[in-house]
């Protein structure tokens, strides 16, 4: 069959099927390709790759004689020396197919051919093209369809199939397989080598650095137009290939990789002591591409030393649950031999090696085939092992082994270091906790609440089961704060606090496993003091602990009363702001219905005019009107400071609710829009029906004049629990912003320009407050606000023991 | 074309407008009403009012707001009504281009008062200065045709700093006291009001005076004004 070379095909003695001296190529100034030397012999694949541009294409157009070269010669030199040269055939696969899209594919495949084969029927053709796309593990099946009918993949096939059936003996192979499956890739591959084996000779222009690596037996680079290598693939790695392509004589981008992994680890073990063992492994992992990866370390039990498991990544659970604990020595496998013996142990295939444990064992049931393992040596010997186990036998090769020293390198460091970290991090922590309280109470936190955590730190920090802070100060309450560990209280510490001398300042020891030192305030007096129920202490540690903790904790108290002094300031200032713009209003809202009295008055007593009956009639309709607002108003003011002087006084007695809020219904204007509901079984509460009824008319009111338009407002009333009601009064409006509602309930704010002291709503919550309910707005649109009063009197306050 | 006096009033609470159309139209004006201020500017052009009363705190619009922009575009006499007291603000509010400041609550006809001054000054004197121009330096002031020009081009001014300028111009070198100008320009019952003239002074420098030329008005200090004899 004709794909079979012949004895043939292996032809020249040189054994040189292709040979290009000096060729050069130009267009208009650019050299395309420059004086590119090279041969290519029988049963060999050589490999041409280069960047976009580097002058593939044209070389291979060159070599099959589509392109004439400006210089050099090119030979295509025929299977039998003594040939004429440059008439051996060669078959090409373009990058571009080249294809004839109005042929069939077996047209296409016997394209040019036909000569050859004129005797050949029809069907022959049909079934050797069919057999030449079975080579190459086509999938196409009608050998009949036009080649603009076939998809990219297809096109791709029909061409190798033509090249490859053609049997010159010389391929020229420009991207062969780039529209091909991963699969069908394979098959191409796999035909390719059995014609190299065969004795032909071909140049491949790939991008795809795999496929060259499994294919080629020389690499060869351009890189604009010139041979930049000329190289077997045993002696480079993929990413010198790559650096060749590129042209930067970069580091090889495994140790690029290597680089940053270490960095980052390097940073994480810094910043994360318990995650930089787990990036170890799961680095180690991808850098080695192992699936299967666990770090051991070495403890010592009551039983023995054991590698017991820290770290791990991808193993299979009858392995992982075989290997947490190993044992040192050749009883424990890789792991343990390479714990004991200081370096790296590998086991090419489970099946041949006799010294099998139970984890490996394991192993083996879940399908792996080897493992190595390598020991981490630390500044003291032997830390642990890192491990890894793979599906497949063999050894690791030098590179590889050289990498997960490295990694055990790294490994190593992150373990010694978090040892490290472990043993000072006990003060560290401390004095991260109270320079993170420095940070806490300069922000919006309660200020105990971070004294509180800070001491807590402390205690623990000083391992102690008590420590508490009596602040002092001329003008102000004392201040005790502490925290006990062991709930003893602190009533004891206290007078041990208060009874510390003034002119105490560094950690002093009054008594065994206690501890006093003064807080260095400034206009007051700090002591801090701690007990221990250990009685040796407080050791040196625990000394200069408490002396660091003492300036820190009067650091944080200073900033706490500087803070709290501006806000003070600053809420004093608002307040102020506040008074002074409720004051314009007031005075706006007092002036405005005067304003009409007087004026209306002394429109009638005008001398000069005299005014109808009509008029006179609507002017005094106004004054009384006017008169009416500003005793409301005034009614408001007096209700106001009564609830902010906390001496409103409730007449109170059992009321129903729903006469209340019908009686407020009524003195709506536009009470039509004003939709009540209130559930049938309402019993009475406790409250004084005047006080709210004024509570609803305002919020009914508010809600027609604020809800837009001529939407409705409901109010709905329902028994909330057994102990309260709740009336809520909805408008249909846009809602409240929330800039707004935060302060809705200042006497200071009005929701919008329109009229009203703001007085209102002041006043309703206060109301509300003293029947011993709420009234709140509720968030979102539509606006609704939400009146919770109690059913029943409140019970009557316990006597204060006290007093009594 | 209306003859009447045209009275814009700005003024959001009903009762008051109610208070003042009534009055306003009893004295044979035209009253126009906005009540909210967003429709000011519109109305002053459409009707052309001599008069606009402005209310300082109105829903959604700010009085002085207000009254720098109308003041921008218009030489219409600017009084407001407002139930603020304070100094400042009745000399921010002249500041910005008012002509007149009557706090809430007042009598109407206090108010009325108030209207026909600013009326007063916006109108041609009924009898003329002696002298029917004054120059100093490049300025020119026609009392005749009621213009003022400096460096041959036309200076606008209000009717109130027109008043308060012909009052200081037409006696050169002549000290005129504050109660004396306030009475002239605004009309008796201001006399202590000299925040008036300082606000109003100060607007005239600024169209007037250029750094670096010698003082149009000078000022006495505590006494009052005199207009420089300069030529």
């Amino acid at each position: 069959m004709m794909w079979v070379m012949t004895a043939d095909d292996h032809g020249a003695e040189s054994g040189v099927r292709l040979r290009l001296d000096g060729v050069t190529k130009r267009y208009g100034r650019l050299r395309a390709i420059d004086g590119v030397s090279l041969s290519v012999h029988n049963g060999e694949i050589v490999a041409v790759v280069g960047e976009n541009g580097a002058g593939k294409s044209t070389l291979v157009g060159c070599i099959a004689g589509d392109i004439k070269v400006d210089e050099g010669r090119i030979e295509r030199l025929p299977a039998r020396a003594g040939t004429v040269a440059d008439d051996a055939p060669v078959a090409v696969v373009w990058q571009d197919l080249g294809l004839c899209d109005d042929l069939d594919v077996v047209a296409n495949i016997f394209l040019g051919r036909e000569r050859g084969r004129v005797l050949l029927a029809e069907g022959g053709m049909a079934a050797d093209a069919r057999r030449a796309l079975d080579l190459i593990g086509s999938q196409l099946t009608d050998v009949r369809a036009r080649a603009d009918s076939l998809s990219r993949g297809e096109r791709q096939e029909v061409a190798l199939a033509r090249a490859l059936a053609a049997s010159t003996g010389l391929l020229v192979l420009d991207e062969p397989t780039a529209s091909l499956s991963v699969l069908r890739r394979a098959t191409v591959v796999q035909r390719l080598r059995e014609l190299r084996d065969a004795g032909t000779a071909t140049l491949l222009v790939s991008h795809d650095l795999d496929e060259v690596f499994a294919l080629a037996d020389r690499i060869v680079v351009l890189r604009h137009g010139r041979i930049v290598a000329d190289v077997s693939p045993a002696e480079v790695h993929t990413d010198d290939i790559a650096a060749l392509i590129s042209g930067f004589e970069t580091e090889s981008l495994a140790r690029r990789q290597l680089n940053r992994l270490k960095s980052l680890v390097e940073q994480l073990s810094a910043a994360d002591p318990a995650a930089s063992l787990p990036l170890v492994v799961s680095a180690t992992a991808a850098a080695l591409d192992q699936d299967m990866l666990c770090v051991h370390l070495l403890e010592t039990t009551p039983v023995g030393t054991v590698l017991r498991r820290t770290a791990a990544i991808g193993l299979p659970a009858a392995l992982a649950d075989s290997s947490g604990e190993v044992r040192l020595g050749s009883t424990g496998g890789p792991v343990g031999t390479a714990a004991e013996l200081g370096r790296v142990v590998t086991v090419d295939d489970v099946r041949d090696d006799a010294t099998w444990c139970g984890y490996l064992e394991a192993a083996a049931s879940e399908g792996v085939r080897s493992a190595w393992s390598a020991p981490i040596v630390g500044t003291a010997g032997v830390l642990g092992t890192i491990t890894g186990f793979s599906t497949s036998a063999g050894r690791l090769d030098s590179d590889r082994t050289e990498l997960v020293s490295l990694y055990a390198g790294h490994a190593a460091t992150a373990i010694e270091r978090e040892r490290l970290i472990e043993e000072v991090s006990r003060r560290n922590q401390v004095l991260e906790s109270l320079r993170g309280m420095l940070d806490t109470l300069a922000g919006p936190e309660r200020v105990d609440g971070g004294l509180s955590a800070a001491l807590l730190a402390l205690c623990r920090g000083l391992g102690a089961t008590t420590v508490g802070m009596l602040i002092t100060a001329v003008d102000k309450p004392d201040r005790w704060i502490h925290i006990d560990l062991d709930g003893s209280g602190g009533e004891e510490l206290r007078r041990v606090a208060e009874q510390a001398p003034v002119e105490i300042d560094e950690p002093e020891r009054p008594a065994d496993g206690l501890a006093v030192a003064g807080l260095p305030l400034p206009g007051g007096r700090g002591v801090l003091v701690s007990r221990w129920n250990d009685h040796t202490e407080p050791g040196r540690d625990a000394v200069q602990l408490l002396e660091d903790a003492r300036r820190s904790l009067a650091l944080a108290l200073e900033g706490e009363g500087l803070e709290i002094a501006r806000r003070e300031a600053a809420a004093a200032r608002r307040s102020q702001q506040l008074q002074h713009e409720l004051l314009l209003q007031l005075s706006h809202e007092l002036r405005t219905p005067l304003t009409a009295i007087r004026g209306y008055s002394s429109t009638l007593q005008q001398p000069d005019l005299t005014w109808d009956a009509e008029s006179t009639d609507r002017f005094l309709t106004a004054i009384t009107s006017e008169s009416a607002r500003m005793e409301r108003l005034v009614g408001d003011l007096l209700d106001s400071s009564a609830i902010e002087s906390g001496v409103l006084r409730l007449r109170r007695d059992w009321t129903d609710l729903r006469l209340v809020l019908e009686a407020a219904h009524s003195c709506v204007p536009d009470r039509e829009r004003v939709q009540l509901r209130v559930a049938d079984d309402l019993e009475p509460i406790w409250a004084d029906h005047d006080r709210l009824e004024q509570v609803f008319v305002n919020l009914m009111e508010n809600a027609v004049r604020h809800g837009g338009g001529n939407g409705t407002v409901r109010v709905n009333v329902e028994r909330i629990h057994d102990s309260a009601v709740a009336v809520c009064v909805t408008d249909d409006g846009g809602g409240i912003p929330a800039d707004v509602a935060e302060r809705i309930f200042d006497a200071r704010i009005r929701g919008d320009g329109s009229s009203g002291a703001g007085l209102g709503l002041t006043i309703v919550r206060g109301i509300a407050e003293a029947h011993g309910g709420s009234c709140e707005l509720l968030g979102g649109s539509p606006t609704t606000f939400r009146v919770v009063l109690p059913v029943e009197p409140a019970a009557p306050p316990t006597p204060d023991p006290e007093a009594s | 074309m209306d003859e009447r006096t045209g009275i814009l009033v700005v003024e959001d609470d009903r009762n008051i407008v109610d208070l003042l159309r009534s009055n306003l139209l009893a004295r044979g004006h035209r009253v126009m009403v906005s009540t909210d201020g967003s429709d000011v500017l519109d109305q002053i052009a459409e009707s052309a009012p001599d008069i606009v009363l402005v209310d300082l705190m109105l829903p959604g619009a700010d009085g002085f707001d207000l009254c720098r922009a109308v003041r921008e575009r218009s030489d219409v006499g600017i009084i407001v009504l407002s139930a603020r007291r304070g100094e400042t603000d009745k000399v921010r509010a002249l500041n910005l281009g008012a002509d007149d400041y009557l706090t809430k609550p007042f009598g109407i006809e206090e108010l009325l008062a108030r209207i026909q001054a600013t009326l007063r000054r916006s109108r041609p004197a009924p009898a003329g200065p002696v002298v029917s121009t004054v120059q100093v330096g490049d300025l020119v002031i026609d009392f005749d045709a009621h213009s003022v020009s400096k460096a041959g081009r036309r200076v606008h001014l209000t009717p109130t700093e027109y008043a308060l300028l012909r009052e200081l111009a037409s006696e050169p070198g002549r000290l005129v006291t504050h109660a004396e100008l306030l009475r002239r320009v605004w009309g008796s019952g201001y006399e202590t009001q000299t925040e008036y003239t300082r606000v109003y002074v100060a607007r005239l420098r600024a169209k007037l005076e250029r750094p670096g030329e010698p003082e149009l008005i000078v000022t006495e200090p505590r006494a009052g004004y005199r207009f420089t004899t300069a030529t």
